[in-house]
Parts: structure tokens; C-alpha cells; sequence
């Protein structure tokens, strides 16, 4: 394949053909995967400083009285920007990553670089209580998509490069490529093989060492830090998972209750951030800490600044959740990962909170790690991607002391979660639309062909009031066993073959007197052209048929066998499942 | 603990070949106990499993219908054989429904109506002084199993055959379902094929007679 020959210099050429693995393209995949993540990486700090400044400039417009508007006219000002300016599906950015890795080869628009980055820098910077790594995922994943259509990658290389995006961003954002690694195979890719591995690992270590070149060692979560946990702590930490599992359940019914109240009442795509905006905004006057991204409380809760008593956490978690819901439920672009950090963060410390008095005080581990570990369990619980959670945590503290303690925390959570929601918030639309389905499974064969691309429409079809004998010279024309039967208006109102009726044909007297349309197999088993290979499976199947009649409404279009099927199923699952 | 059951017995549990099966336990794909060629199946644990695996076995596979018995002779005990001088065909195709029993007045009138449908269409005078009729699908609410009603005609109709001789032995096909209605029609075929059959069918037999030589063909083939 050609391609990147013509669109890297020469010199670099000969760089990459001295890596090269034979046919596989690998050196050129590892050297653009790097470029993904030095591109993904500027954009995920750049988006992050980006708000940050605006919220700086937005602060004495929120403190006053118009601070209840604001998150509304973030809101919709970032919706217009996705949805009217660069006519893009509202969402959070991730299902439509994985829509399009699953359903279209990973192929994206290049607008979509900007579109929700753009969107939910105005949406979160104006208040609105989404996350900025969703739209990050999406940047990123878009940056792999575009570069990939450029070196004129196949299928399988694009969704590779777009998960290197996609890891790029998360590692970016949190100073953690592990975690990038694991949200972009456990979420996005659905897949670790030996040629996706390495690009992805390159990918995230290359922005997570940028984001590290440009802000040292402090995390997203200002300081590196500690995480210790004894033997009672691990007892506890299921008692964690168990409640952070039922608040992901929480968030994940929250956000899809506003979507559908969103739709309910009518608002359109930028009326319902418009108006839940506002929602928003008034949550926001009475507790301000619900409004944005919410990092700068996760500080507070991890650092123990936050003196607040149980009531008053837990108020702070319904009026994060509640907030959190609107605003992911409005469609505005932003992200459900920072708000499940945040929750996660409070659930770990109305937890500690609630069994300190219980526990002597120095077997007890400190709130910080109990909001970290809440943090992994709601990651775990809300995303369904409990690797995700764990090394989020392990690498933002930097250590592996506390692993046991959110393993626990986090499957506990996961496996809570699921008992509740089938699917992850990401995943749910998707699976609802038919549309999760991975490249080369059968599912996704039988949903992707069509009974038009296996039409044989060179067929004779024959009239019912035809007598056998007229069936005879109509046969001699053919070399086929299968006849549609029509009647004087052209509808189709049967089908005969001609092994059935092969012992009559035999006798001249009996094939005059007896009609096609007497010894046919009436009635109605048809396929229509558009159905897919699924649906005429089931109608094969259904039937007992080998051959069954194509029609378009009423009208006969031609056959389709069983044995096509067969052959164009091998062909697509070759197609889809191509390791060269 | 489930019913027992060896390869051959899972194979057709299964609806699938005896090697088919050996290879799935070979393969670790299906549940079983013990080793070639003592494997072990347990009727539950394969039900369920065909049940989840969504395992449709072949054994959907429509047989063709192949029977061992004389339809024919069986068709005309079911039916009735005798005799009557109508004035035309469709007086005679009348008389052909009418003579047989346990058939209510309303299946009559439908079974007469689906015929004469059929007798307008197309001529059912197959020839040689024979003529066919029948409903043009299948009667299915009335008919459960093939009847043949013979009719001999005193005086000979026409009844514009291909030979354009008349006819004077109706033989009233009525069969159940198309799969039935095409294997009577090759027994009539190969009846009909039997030069001392026609030759009885013109001396108008009584049903006894007719049953013999109908069963000696059936014997022959």
C-alpha cells in the first residue's frame, strides 16, 4: 500500500523501513501513533487551560446575580457550536467515538477535532457540571481518524490510530498513559492484540510525558498523592464498592431520565441546553461547588480541606448528581468521566465520614484515600471499565500500595453496577440503536449486508394459470430449479421448484391438466431487497427454504439462496477480520 | 440426574451427525463426560445447551413425502366408486362430490365450487376417456387425508380433452396439501400408465374389481 511513502520525506522513509516488520506496516503505524499523541496530548492541555481561563475571566459575571444564566448561555452557545456551526450529532463524545470504530472503520470528520473541543470549552467554562475528557476522547480519536486517512491506513490501522487518540487524550489529561491504555482498549478498541498494543503505549507515553514536560509533577489532582490502606480498610472497601456502584447507577439513570425528559418535552437540540441550563444555574447559586468540572473539589475532598459533616456531603452528592444529569441529559458537549470522578470523590468521603466513629482512629485510613478509592469505584461503576479505574488511581498516586484495596472497590462497584444496567452510560444508546457491534463478529455481518447485494435477478418467473407442460418449455430456457409464480397482475404468489413436481413433468397427459398454480408452494415467504442477512436468515429458516423470492413492496425483484448467503458471509467475514 | 444418552443418541438429540458431535466434545464445545469412544451425554445439560447456543440441529429438514402405502387404493376406500349418467360435465362433477360420505352439505358446495373453478380454467381431460378434476389448492378444511371419488359415466361426455375424445371415467382427486396432492397425482400417473387398467375402467367396475387390479400395480412398482 502507498501512501505514507508519498506523504513523509524521503530520509524518514529509510528510518522507517530499517523498523519495518515485513508486510505489516508496523514502523509506519508506531511513528504516526507518536505524532497522535503529541497532537492529542496539546490538545487535551490545551482544552484543560483553555477553561480554566475562562472560568477565570467568567468569575465575576458568575459570582453576581447573572450567574444563573450563565451555565445556560454556556450551554447553548456550546451546543449551537457542535450541533448548528459544525453540524455534528449532540453527545458526549465517547459513544460516537465508539459508534464509529464499530459501524464505520473508525472513519471520522475532520471538524470533529474542533467541534467539541470548541463546544465544551464554552459549555464547562461557563458552569456547566460536565467533564472536559469525553470531548478530549473525541478530539483526539478525530486527530487519529484524520492522519490515518492521510497515510491511507485500512480498516483495522485506522481504529488503531484512532485509539492511540483516544489513550493520547486520557494520559494527557492525567499524567497517566497506563490509564489512557486502558480506557482506549477497554472502552473504544474492545480489543488488545499484539499489533494494537504497542502504538497505543507509545501513543498515551508520548502525551502523558508532554503533559509532564509542561506542568512537572503535579497531576490534575494539584499534588501527587498518598494512598495507604490497612486490612479493616479492605472489608470496608466492598462496603465502598457496594456504594459506589448504586450512585453509578445513579448518574447513569440520572443522565438518561433527562435525556428522555429532554425529548419528552419537545426542546430541540438547542432549546434543551438552553433551558436545562438554567436548571443548572440555579442549582449552581446555591451550591456553587456543583458548577464545572468539579476538580478543583475533588482537591478539597482528597486534601481533607472539606469540613462538612455527613448531611452536608451528601447534599453536596445530590446536588452534584442532580447538576450533572442535567447537564449531560441537555445534550450540551461535555463528558461523564470528571462528574463520576467527583462523585466517586464524595462517596468516598460521606463513606468515611459515616464509619469513622465506628472504627479506632488509626486502623481507619485517611478521607483522601477513601475519596480516591470512591474515585476508582465510581469510574468502575459509571464506565463499566474497572482497569480504567484501578490504574487512574494507582498512577495518580503514583504507587501500587493500595491496589488489593481498589480492586476490591472497584469490582464490588462494577459488578453492583451491572446488576442494575446492562450497559455502561457510554454504551447504552449505542447498544439500544443496534449499533454495538464489533468489526468482524457475526452480528455485525449480518447487520451490515444487505439481501440487495445478494440478488440473482436473472430469473424467469412463470404464471400461475401455466399448465405443467407449459412449465416444460419454460425450463428448457434455464438451467434453474427455482421459479417465482406470478399472478395476471404481476404480484408474486408463490414459488415452484422443479424437483417437486419432476415425477409429472415426466408424463405428458397429467402435466397438460395439472396448473402451476395448483402445485406451487403458495403463500407468503418472501424476503424484502432491503432487509439485512439476519432478517433473511430468520425468514429461511422460518420457511424451510433454500431459495426464497426478493420483493420491493410487491414487486418481484428476483431470488436469493441460501448457498449466495453463505459464500458473501465468508467473503465479508474475511473482509472485516483481515490481519494483512 | 438427566436421561443417559451415547453419541448416537446425542446426534440425534442434536439434529446433527455422529461426527459432528464427536468433534464439538473433542473440542471442549459441548458437555459431556468420559473419552472416545465411551462419551457420555445427559439429555438436560444438552438441551440446555442447544437451547443456549441457539443450535438449530438439520433435523428441520423437510423429508419429501415418501410413502410405503397404496394412496391410491386407500384414496378410493376413503372415497367412492359407482356410477351415473349426467348430462354434462359439470353435472357430473356434481355427482362425483355427492357420492361421498360423512361430508356435510356446506363442505360439499365448497368442494363443488373450488372444483368447477378449477373446470373453467382449463379442461381436465387428461385423455383416453379420463378426466381429473380437482380444486384448484388444496381443501384443507374439509379434506384431512387423500379421497378419490370414481365415477363411470353410462354415456360417454364430452368434456373437451386434448384428444378431443369424450370422456367416461371421472376420477375426483381431493388431497389435503400440495405435498400430498402431487404424490397422488404420480400414483394416478403410473396407474393410469397400465393398459389393463383403462381397458377395466371402460367396463365400469364395481369397487372390489377396481381395488385389485389397483393394488396389484401398487404391488408391481
Amino acid at each position: 500500500m502507498p501512501g505514507a511513502r508519498e506523504t513523509l520525506g524521503a530520509p524518514l522513509q529509510r528510518v522507517i523501513d530499517l523498523f519495518e516488520a515485513r508486510e505489516e506496516r508496523w514502523g509506519t503505524l508506531l511513528v504516526l501513533a507518536i505524532v497522535v499523541g503529541l497532537l492529542a496530548g496539546c490538545l487535551a492541555l490545551g482544552l484543560h487551560a483553555g477553561t480554566e481561563r475562562l472560568v477565570h475571566w467568567l468569575a465575576p459575571l458568575a459570582a453576581g446575580p447573572g450567574g444563573i444564566v450563565l451555565p445556560a448561555c454556556g450551554a447553548l452557545l456550546g451546543s449551537w457550536v457542535v450541533v448548528s456551526l459544525m453540524k455534528e450529532p449532540a453527545g458526549h463524545g465517547v459513544p460516537e467515538v465508539v459508534r464509529a470504530v464499530c459501524r464505520e472503520g473508525g472513519r471520522m470528520r475532520p471538524r470533529s477535532i474542533v467541534s467539541r473541543w470548541l463546544g465544551s470549552l464554552l459549555h464547562v467554562g461557563a458552569g456547566g457540571s460536565a467533564g472536559l475528557e469525553g470531548p478530549i476522547v473525541h478530539s483526539g480519536a478525530a486527530v487519529g481518524a484524520t492522519i490515518a486517512d492521510r497515510a491511507h491506513l485500512d480498516e483495522r490501522r485506522r481504529a488503531i490510530l484512532v485509539a492511540c487518540g483516544v489513550a493520547a487524550g486520557i494520559a494527557g489529561i492525567f499524567h497517566a498513559p497506563l490509564t489512557g491504555l486502558a480506557f482506549s482498549m477497554e472502552i473504544v478498541l474492545a480489543e488488545v492484540s499484539a499489533l494494537s498494543l504497542l502504538p497505543v503505549v507509545l501513543a498515551a507515553a508520548v502525551a502523558a510525558a508532554l503533559a509532564q514536560a509542561l506542568h512537572g509533577d503535579s497531576t490534575i489532582f494539584a499534588a501527587p498523592l498518598e494512598l495507604s490502606v490497612s486490612s479493616t480498610d479492605l472489608l470496608l472497601c466492598l462496603g465502598l464498592g457496594l456504594a459506589c456502584g448504586l450512585g453509578a447507577v445513579l448518574l447513569t439513570r440520572g443522565v438518561g431520565w433527562m435525556d428522555r425528559l429532554g425529548g419528552r418535552l419537545n426542546l430541540g437540540r438547542l432549546g434543551a441546553p438552553a433551558l436545562f441550563g438554567v436548571g443548572v444555574g440555579l442549582i449552581g447559586f446555591f451550591v456553587p461547588k456543583a458548577l464545572g468540572d468539579g476538580y478543583s473539589l475533588i482537591h478539597e475532598v482528597i486534601a481533607g480541606d472539606l469540613s462538612a459533616g455527613p448531611w452536608l456531603l451528601a447534599g453536596l452528592f445530590a446536588a452534584k448528581l442532580l447538576a450533572s444529569s442535567i447537564s449531560l441529559g441537555s445534550g450540551a458537549p461535555g463528558g461523564v468521566f470528571a462528574p463520576s470522578l467527583v462523585l466517586g470523590a464524595l462517596t468516598g468521603a460521606l463513606f468515611h465520614r459515616v464509619i469513622e466513629p465506628w472504627i479506632p482512629g488509626d486502623q481507619l485510613a485517611s478521607v483522601g484515600s477513601f475519596a480516591l478509592a470512591g474515585m476508582g469505584g465510581m469510574v468502575a461503576g459509571t464506565l463499566q471499565a474497572p482497569l480504567t479505574g484501578i490504574l487512574l488511581v494507582m498512577e495518580v498516586t503514583g504507587g501500587y500500595g493500595a491496589s488489593l484495596a481498589l480492586m476490591a472497590t472497584t469490582v464490588t462497584s462494577l459488578l453492583v453496577a451491572r446488576r442494575f444496567e446492562r450497559w455502561s452510560i457510554y454504551m447504552r444508546v449505542l447498544a439500544e440503536a443496534g449499533d454495538l457491534l464489533r468489526p468482524g463478529t457475526d452480528q455485525r455481518i449480518l447487520a451490515d449486508v444487505r439481501v440487495s447485494e445478494c440478488l440473482d435477478d436473472a430469473v424467469l418467473p412463470i404464471h400461475e394459470g401455466m399448465t405443467l407442460a407449459d412449465l416444460v418449455r419454460v425450463a428448457r430456457r434455464t438451467s434453474r430449479n427455482h421459479f417465482p409464480v406470478l399472478d395476471e397482475d404481476g404480484a408474486l404468489v408463490g414459488m415452484l421448484e422443479l424437483s417437486s413436481v419432476r415425477e409429472l413433468l415426466l408424463d405428458p397427459e397429467l402435466a397438460r391438466v395439472t396448473l402451476v398454480g395448483t402445485v406451487m408452494q403458495a403463500g407468503g415467504a418472501r424476503v424484502s431487497a432491503d432487509a439485512t442477512l439476519a432478517e433473511a436468515l430468520a425468514q429461511f429458516d422460518a420457511a424451510n427454504a433454500w431459495v426464497l423470492p426478493v420483493v420491493e413492496g410487491d414487486r418481484f425483484l428476483g431470488l436469493v439462496s441460501k448457498s449466495t448467503l453463505f459464500g458473501i458471509y465468508r467473503n465479508e467475514l474475511r473482509l472485516q477480520t483481515q490481519e494483512g | 440426574m438427566g436421561e443417559r444418552m451415547d453419541i448416537t443418541g446425542a446426534a440425534r438429540l442434536l439434529g446433527s451427525p455422529e461426527s459432528t458431535v464427536v468433534r464439538w466434545a473433542r473440542q471442549g464445545l459441548l458437555p459431556c463426560r468420559g473419552s472416545y469412544p465411551e462419551l457420555r451425554f445427559e439429555r438436560s445439560a444438552l438441551e440446555r445447551w442447544a437451547r443456549g447456543t441457539g443450535m438449530r440441529g438439520r433435523a428441520g429438514q423437510a423429508a419429501r413425502v415418501d410413502y410405503q402405502d397404496d394412496l391410491l387404493a386407500a384414496g378410493i376406500l376413503r372415497g367412492a366408486v359407482g356410477s351415473a349418467q349426467p348430462t354434462d360435465a359439470a353435472k357430473a362433477i356434481g355427482f362425483a362430490v355427492n357420492q361421498l360420505r360423512d361430508l356435510p352439505e356446506e363442505a360439499r358446495q365448497e368442494i363443488t365450487d373450488a372444483v368447477m373453478e378449477r373446470e373453467r380454467m382449463a379442461s381436465t381431460g387428461l385423455g383416453r376417456g379420463v378426466a381429473l378434476p380437482h380444486p384448484r389448492r388444496p381443501v384443507e378444511r374439509w379434506i384431512k387425508e387423500p379421497r378419490l371419488s370414481v365415477l363411470f359415466l353410462e354415456e360417454s361426455l364430452d368434456w373437451a380433452a386434448i384428444d378431443g375424445q369424450p370422456v367416461s371415467t371421472v376420477l375426483l382427486l381431493l388431497s389435503p396439501s400440495v405435498p400430498m396432492h402431487l404424490e397422488l397425482l404420480a400414483r394416478v400417473s403410473l396407474a393410469l400408465h397400465d393398459s389393463t387398467l383403462v381397458e377395466l375402467l371402460r367396463s365400469a367396475p364395481d369397487a372390489a374389481t377396481l381395488l385389485e387390479r389397483v393394488r396389484a400395480i401398487h404391488r408391481e412398482d
